[in-house]
């Protein structure tokens, strides 16, 4: 199989690039530091959003989108190149047809995600978003995956065997027989 | 558990705890012989097995850098585990036997191009007894009298749809998980985690069975987070010592009398190769430049149905259910070779990034919103070995340990790819033939998991590594023990048929050191 394994190994390669300008901002004027903030502001605001396009399994304003951003905006501050490529795709997603991505309409929005949807930005958003929204029990509830089993004692007294709309055939067994 | 010497040169060194490493250890421990298992990996305790796959992925996984070419990752191109107990912690312990003609690839198949195609140099009756002794071991479901576990949800789909399509070799495989308490170890309670370690202990791996009772005699010595780097010799042919660093990074030196190599295909590839030296310029055993070449993997198609009603995939045993009917060998159907269809389980995390990755936005969101109406499958056929699928080592580029970074170069082979496009369409079937909604059958979106034929078995030094024990042609005292020696794959999940190869390894090993060859 397998499987799950190489997933968080290819989000950190994903994320493997260069630079590191969070300790420079935090050098800077107090000017500049609210100029930064309100920058970043806007970058959550898209992340969040871009989130919800690429997996609206939750409301748009979910707090799960928000953990998207949030966890990539960290992974800005200290892992190297996310910052650059993070910021390289909003750029991207702005440049697309020339006005604010978020300004625009949401068909329009999807518009250009899906003809970006190749670019590294767009894997680095859609990796971190699959994991933290397939990751949430909310979300999980809503699906109806199950999570841990042990406490419950597994599915051996709890369903595992109950499929109850398959057709009637012969030589269906429950058991392979030895 | 006994302690040994750096100095001790009486003792066996077995590089690798998995299948392999961890079933001769004990093997060889069982008959009074000392053996140091060096393990690269943690060794987890009980509480540190969780029902929970992503914390499981981080526990198990062999993250050190690798690089793939051809159709392989290249970030990420195997699938491999760095822990006590090797990828038994992550197998699904699914154990079909090899079929004999599986073992006579090339006389069965005729001359196929661009292939290394041999026949094994053993009789399929003489791997019979050990396969019978390895069931025994490992508790083998549909063996010895071993009850076969029951079917689950995703079996019942998997079982009719194959009825459906007029498939009669359907049961619920022969899986290495209890279905009674035995052992010492409880019955499979159906949890739906077998690649997270089996809580439980329910499913057989190294670290619960073979380890446990290496440690019961006086005779072993488990190292974790002991990474073998080189391997030594004498100077006339024979091996003498490992070196081997510690979590610290300190490096050790380890006497041995004898060295067997279990390290799964990568690692045991690297190992020989960055083990050269005037002597052996090549690499270690490598006279023939066969060590790292046909190099196999199963191919792992998941196949996904949107059924019409619900199935709750997650809820069970993963491969506790098998489809045979396609495994036989059968040129009309445009390939060589067979191939098998079993059930799995996969998370919604793992169909999203992995199964699904080329989907996104709404329509992802409304497939996923059906999670409880899958069912799902994965299906592998047999690799063919060719020279240039083949593991190297990096010229320049190091990884986390100073080792030259793993070179994994993967082709699939012609007949591979008609095989995949003949086994999708029937999978795809499956389903279709119970009302499916929708099927999804992505190709190689999983790294490789099934690792094999890197140190072959033959009896010509000049086209194989090792003779038909897993002794190398070139070093009397120097042993592969791991699926490396596969010279052909077959179609069927590996582990059982490196269990029987290691059986048999060990009566070689006891008899060579009980008459003081070795």
């Amino acid at each position: 199989m397998e499987r799950r394994q190489f997933i968080v190994h290819l989000s950190r390669l994903v994320l493997a690039v260069s630079a590191a300008h969070w300790s420079i901002y935090a050098n800077s004027s107090s000017d500049k530091k609210q100029k930064i903030s309100s920058e970043n502001q806007q970058i959550v605001a898209v992340l969040s959003e871009l989130a919800y396009l690429l997996l609206p399994l939750q409301p748009a304003d979910s707090d799960v989108y928000r953990k998207v951003a949030a966890k990539l905006m960290m992974q800005m501050a200290t892992q190297p190149g996310v910052d650059h490529v993070l910021r390289n795709g909003i750029k991207t997603l702005n440049q697309y047809s020339g006005v604010p991505w978020l300004s625009m309409r949401r068909i329009e929005r999807n518009q250009a995600v899906s003809e970006l949807i190749d670019i590294p930005f767009m894997a680095m958003v859609r990796w971190t978003t699959h994991e933290l929204v397939l990751r949430n029990r909310q979300v999980w509830s809503q699906l109806g995956y199950q999570g841990s089993a042990i406490e419950h004692g597994g599915y051996l007294e709890r369903g595992f065997n109950d499929i109850g709309w398959l057709p009637k055939q012969s030589g269906v067994a429950d058991n392979g027989g030895i | 558990m006994a302690e040994f010497d750096l100095t001790d040169d009486s003792v066996v060194v077995v590089i690798g705890s998995g299948a392999g490493g961890g079933t001769l250890s004990n093997e060889l421990a069982q008959r009074g012989i000392k053996v140091v298992c060096l393990e690269a990996g943690k060794r987890l305790k009980p509480n540190d097995i969780v029902n929970d796959e992503a914390v499981m992925s981080e526990r198990l996984t062999w993250f050190d850098r690798r690089k793939g070419t051809g159709i392989a990752n290249a970030q990420f191109p195997v699938w491999t585990c760095k822990t006590v107990g090797g990828t038994t912690m992550h197998w699904t312990a699914s154990c079909p036997r090899m079929q004999a003609h599986e073992f006579r690839a090339k006389s069965t198949y005729g001359m196929i191009d661009n292939t290394n195609l041999v026949d094994w140099p053993l009789e399929p009756l003489e791997i019979a007894p050990y396969y019978e002794r390895a069931e025994y071991k490992m508790g083998v479901t549909g063996t010895h009298g071993i009850e076969r576990l029951p079917g689950n949800n995703n079996y019942k789909v998997l079982e009719a749809g194959a009825r459906a399509l007029g498939y009669q070799q359907i049961d619920t495989n022969n899986v290495a998980i209890n279905s009674r308490p035995r052992d010492g170890r409880p019955s499979c309670l159906q949890l739906g985690f077998c690649t997270s370690g089996c809580v439980v202990q329910a499913k057989w791996s190294t670290l619960y069975t073979e380890i446990r009772s290496a440690e019961a005699t006086k005779y072993f010595e488990l190292r974790p987070e002991s990474m073998a780097v080189r391997i030594n010799h004498t100077g006339q042919g024979r091996v003498n010592s490992v070196d081997y660093r510690d979590a610290s990074g300190q490096i050790h030196t380890q006497k041995a009398r004898l060295v067997c190599v279990a390290g799964n295909a990568v690692e045991t590839t690297r190992l020989l190769l960055n083990s050269h030296s005037p002597e052996f310029p090549n690499g270690l055993a490598n006279s023939s430049d066969q060590v790292g070449r046909n190099y196999m993997r199963h191919f792992a198609l998941p196949i996904i149905g949107l059924m019409p009603g619900p199935v709750n995939m997650h809820r069970g045993t993963h491969q506790a259910g098998i489809i045979k009917d396609e495994r036989h060998h059968d040129p009309n159907r445009g390939f060589s070779g067979g191939f098998l269809f079993l059930t799995v389980p996969f998370t919604p995390e793992i169909i999203g990034k992995i199964v699904l990755r080329d989907k996104w936005g709404d329509e992802l969101a409304q497939i996923m919103s059906r999670y409880d109406h899958m069912a799902a499958m994965l299906v592998h056929g047999e690799d063919l070995p060719q020279a240039t699928n083949r593991i190297t080592l990096h010229p320049s580029e190091k990884d986390e340990n100073g080792l030259p970074v793993p070179l994994i170069h993967y082709q699939d082979h012609p007949n591979t790819q008609r095989m995949k496009n003949y086994a999708r369409d029937k999978g795809v079937a499956i389903y279709r033939a119970l009302g499916a909604h929708q099927v999804f059958a992505p190709e190689d979106v999983f790294p490789a998991t099934h690792n094999m034929g890197v140190a072959r078995i033959g009896r010509n030094p000049a086209d194989s590594v090792c003779n038909p024990w897993g002794q190398t042609h070139d070093v009397a005292n120097l042993f592969i023990s791991d699926g490396s020696l596969l010279p052909t794959v077959g179609c069927e999940n590996p582990t059982l048929t490196i269990v029987a190869l290691i059986l048999r390894q060990a009566d070689y090993i006891d008899q060579l050191l009980k008459k003081g060859v070795l």
